[in-house]
C-alpha cells in the first residue's frame, strides 16, 4: 500500500523535468535522418540485394561475351584446319581420316607446326615426302602398314562406290566403339564395303616404287579435283573437333561458404588513461566464430573479384578482483584487576578502542560478445601450387549490423554495460582483410580449403565519448574451413 | 510512399495526428515528438542512469526504438506512458542486472524513519532527483519503479528478476537513505 511518502515523490519525480543538452536535439535530427535512410534500405534489402546480383550477373556475363576470343585457340584451331586440308590435297584420304577416328588425340594434329603444312602443300607431287614432313600423320601410316597384311593401309577410309572421294566419317564415337569391339582400326564405309579400298594417291605411288613416280603427276589431279570440287563437306565437321578437345569450360564464378574459429581481441584509443587501463586488465580475449558466404568471378586469368557476407563473433571475459582493506574502530570492554593501597583489589570494567581490519574483496566476472556482420568486396589471386591452390586475397568491408553484449568496468568499479542491437548509422565502421585459402580440388567444382585470415577495423568499431570513453577497434584472426563451388 | 505533410506553425497536432506522422516517418513530426518529450523523458533517464553521457545516450536509443515500432502503439493508453516505458525499458537494459547488488532482505531489520511532509514537499525537484540519483544502483532502480512508476514490487521482481522481499527491503532501505538525506539537506 502506498502512502503519502509515495505520492509526493511521485508528484514531484513523474512529470519532472530537465533541460535536455540542445546539441542533444540535432544530433538526434542526424541521427534520425539517417536511420530512416539505412531503415528503407533495410525493408528494401532483398530488392537491393536482387537488383545487385542482377547487375553483377549481367556485367559478369556482358563481360564474358564481349571478351574477344583467347588467342591461344583461335590459331591453333585455324591452324589445325590448314594442315588437315592441305593433307587431303595431298590425296591421302585415307591417312586423312585415320587420323581422325584413330586413337590419335586431335590436339596432336593441331599443334604440328606449320612448316610441315606448308610443305605439304608445295611437296604434294610427291606425296611420300609431304607426308613425312608431318610426323604424326607418317607415324600413323607406318603403324597402319605393318599392321595390315599387304601394302594397303587398312585405316579407316571412306570409300564411295563411284570412286575415291571421301564421304562423311562417321562420328568419333561410332569408330570408337568400333575399334573396342574390333580390336581393329575400323573401315568405315557409307554402302558396302569394297573388297580392295581404293589405294590413296600417294600411298600408291609409294607402293608401286620408284619406277612409277613418274605418275604423280597423274594422280595429282583427282586429289585436287576432289578438294576444289567437293571441298570435303564433311571434313568441316571433323576439322572443328578440335575445339570441342576437353580443355574444358572456364569456370569463372565461384560461391564459397566457410566457418571456422576465430580469435579476436581489440584495441583501444583516446579516453581516459585511467577507463584504458582497468579495461585492459580487466577484459580477456576468448575463442570466438567466424563465418562467411562469398561469390567470386574471374575478370582477368588468375584474378577474382570476391564479394560476401562476413560475420564474426569476439568472446572475451570480464575478470577482475578488487581487494580493499578497511580499518573499523571499535569500542570494547574489559575486566582489569585494581589494587588498592591497603593491599586489596578489585575488577573494574574499563572501554578500550581496538582497530579491527577488515579485508573485502569484490569480484567480477562476466562474459562479453560483439557480433559483427560486413559486407565485403576484395580481390583474389589465384595461383596453382602441384594439386593445389593457394589463393591470397586483400578486401576491406562494411559492417552493417552490430550487437553488443558486455559489461565494462569503469573507475570506480562502475559498470558500463551494453546490450543492445547497434542501430544502423552507428553499426557502419570499415575493415580490411587479409586472407590466404589453401585449396585442395576434391572434384570438378569442388574445393575444400583452410583460410587463415586477419581482419582489422580501420575505424573504431565502438565510438568512445569525448576524453572518457576510448574508442574501440576490434581485430579477429580466424582460420575458415570451407567449401568452394566453381560454375 | 509516405504522404508528408506540413504542419502549420502554431497550430496544435493532437496524439493521434503525431503518431501518425512518426508512422509515416515524416521528420517534422518526429521532431516535435521529440520536442515534445525530450525534457520529461531526460529526467526518467538521470533517474535510472549512472551518469549524463549514460542517460543521453539512453535517451537517443530510446527515442530511435520509438520511432522504430511507433506503428505498434495501439493507442490503447496515453502516449506518453508507453514512451516512458520503452525509456524505462531501454534504461533498464542499459545496466547489467546481473550486476546490480540487491542485498537480500530482511526489512523488519530496517527501521523506517519518518519525514515531515512539509519537509519533503518543501524540497526542490532537481535537489530531490539529485538525491535519487545518488542511491546506489540496486536501491535507486526499485525505488524509482516502485514510488515513481507505480509498479507492484511483485512487477518489480519480474522485471528485475529478484523476490518480492528483496524489492521490498531494497525499497526499505532506499527510502530510509533517501529520507536521511532529505533531513539533512533541509537543515542545511
Amino acid at each position: 500500500m502506498k502512502g503519502d511518502f509515495e505520492k509526493i515523490i511521485q508528484e514531484k519525480l513523474y512529470d519532472a523535468e530537465v533541460q535536455a543538452p540542445d546539441v542533444l536535439g540535432a544530433v538526434f535530427e542526424r541521427r534520425t535522418a539517417s536511420h530512416i535512410f539505412f531503415n528503407k534500405l533495410y525493408v528494401n534489402r532483398y530488392k537491393i540485394m536482387t537488383a545487385a546480383a542482377i547487375l553483377i550477373l549481367l556485367f559478369g556475363l556482358g563481360w564474358w561475351k564481349l571478351k574477344p576470343v583467347s588467342t591461344e585457340n583461335g590459331p591453333a584451331v585455324t591452324d589445325g584446319t590448314e594442315q588437315m586440308h592441305r593433307s587431303g590435297m595431298a590425296g591421302d584420304p585415307g591417312l586423312h581420316s585415320e587420323d581422325r577416328t584413330g586413337d590419335h588425340n586431335h590436339s596432336e594434329a593441331t599443334d604440328s607446326p606449320p612448316a610441315p603444312d606448308d610443305a605439304s602443300v608445295e611437296e604434294v607431287v610427291d606425296g611420300t615426302a609431304a607426308i613425312d614432313q608431318i610426323p604424326d600423320v607418317a607415324d600413323e601410316r607406318e603403324t597402319t602398314v605393318a599392321k595390315d597384311q599387304g601394302t594397303v593401309p587398312q585405316t579407316p577410309v571412306v570409300v564411295n562406290n563411284t570412286g575415291g572421294t571421301p564421304e562423311p566419317i562417321v562420328p568419333k564415337s561410332e569408330t570408337e566403339n568400333n575399334d573396342q569391339a574390333s580390336g581393329d582400326l575400323p573401315v568405315v564405309s557409307n554402302s558396302e564395303t569394297p573388297e580392295t579400298p581404293k589405294l590413296p594417291a600417294n600411298i600408291a605411288a609409294e607402293d608401286q616404287g620408284a619406277d612409277k613416280s613418274g605418275e604423280d603427276d597423274s594422280q595429282e589431279e583427282p586429289v585436287e579435283i576432289v578438294t576444289e570440287e567437293k571441298p570435303l563437306p564433311a571434313s568441316g565437321d571433323r576439322i572443328e573437333k578440335p575445339i570441342e578437345v576437353p580443355t574444358g569450360k572456364p569456370m569463372k564464378w565461384s560461391l564459397s561458404a566457410q566457418v571456422g574459429p576465430s580469435y579476436g581481441s581489440r584495441h583501444l584509443r583516446g579516453g581516459s588513461d585511467a577507463v584504458r587501463n582497468l579495461r585492459n586488465e580487466s577484459e580477456f580475449a576468448e575463442l570466438g566464430l567466424s563465418a562467411g558466404l562469398n561469390l567470386g568471378y574471374q575478370f582477368l586469368p588468375g584474378w577474382e573479384v570476391l564479394s560476401g557476407i562476413q560475420y564474426h563473433q569476439r568472446n572475451e571475459s570480464l575478470r577482475y578482483t578488487h581487494e580493499s582493506t578497511r580499518i573499523e574502530e571499535q569500542v570494547r570492554n574489559k575486566e582489569v584487576k585494581v589494587y588498592d593501597p591497603f593491599g586489596g583489589s578489585r575488577f573494574e570494567q574499563v572501554q578500550y578502542i581496538e582497530q579491527v581490519e577488515h579485508r573485502e574483496q569484490k569480484v567480477f566476472d562476466a562474459s562479453n560478445s560483439y557480433r559483427h556482420l560486413s559486407m565485403m568486396l576484395g580481390v583474389r589471386k589465384q595461383f596453382k601450387v602441384g594439386a593445389f591452390r593457394i589463393d591470397p586475397s586483400v578486401a576491406v568491408a562494411y559492417r552493417t549490423w552490430m550487437q553488443t553484449q558486455a559489461v565494462n568496468l569503469q573507475p570506480g568499479l562502475r559498470l558500463e554495460t551494453y546490450d543492445r542491437i547497434y542501430p544502423q548509422q552507428k553499426a557502419s565502421s570499415w575493415q580490411g582483410r587479409l586472407g590466404v585459402v589453401l585449396g585442395m580440388p576434391i572434384r570438378d567444382h569442388w574445393m575444400f580449403y583452410l583460410e587463415p585470415a586477419g581482419t582489422y577495423f580501420l575505424t573504431p568499431s565502438e565510438r568512445g565519448h569525448g576524453a572518457v570513453i576510448p574508442d574501440q577497434r576490434d581485430y579477429f584472426f580466424d582460420l575458415n574451413t570451407g567449401l568452394r563451388f566453381q560454375f | 510512399m509516405a504522404k508528408r505533410r506540413t504542419i502549420e506553425p502554431g497550430k496544435d497536432v493532437n496524439e493521434a495526428e503525431l503518431v501518425r506522422g512518426c508512422v509515416d516517418e515524416d521528420r517534422q513530426y518526429q521532431a516535435l515528438l521529440y520536442q515534445k518529450y525530450a525534457n520529461k523523458m531526460y529526467a526518467v533517464c538521470l533517474r535510472y542512469c549512472n551518469t549524463r553521457e549514460e542517460a543521453e545516450d539512453v535517451l537517443q536509443d530510446a527515442f530511435v526504438k520509438i520511432f522504430d515500432r511507433i506503428s505498434s502503439f495501439r493507442g490503447d493508453g496515453p502516449l506518453e506512458g508507453w514512451i516512458r516505458r520503452v525509456m524505462v525499458n531501454t534504461a533498464l537494459k542499459s545496466r547489467d542486472k546481473r550486476m546490480m547488488k540487491f542485498e537480500s532482505g530482511d526489512i523488519e531489520q530496517v527501521d523506517e524513519p519518518q519525514v515531515d511532509e512539509q519537509v519533503l514537499g518543501n524540497i526542490q525537484v532537481r535537489n530531490l532527483l539529485n538525491i535519487v540519483s545518488a542511491l546506489p544502483e540496486g536501491y535507486r532502480m526499485v525505488f524509482n519503479l516502485y514510488a515513481v512508476e507505480g509498479y507492484s514490487h511483485k512487477e518489480i521482481g519480474d522485471i528485475l528478476g529478484i523476490s518480492e522481499s528483496t524489492s521490498r527491503s531494497q525499497y526499505s532501505r532506499a527510502r530510509k537513505l533517501l529520507i536521511d538525506q532529505v533531513k539533512r539537506d533541509s537543515t542545511l
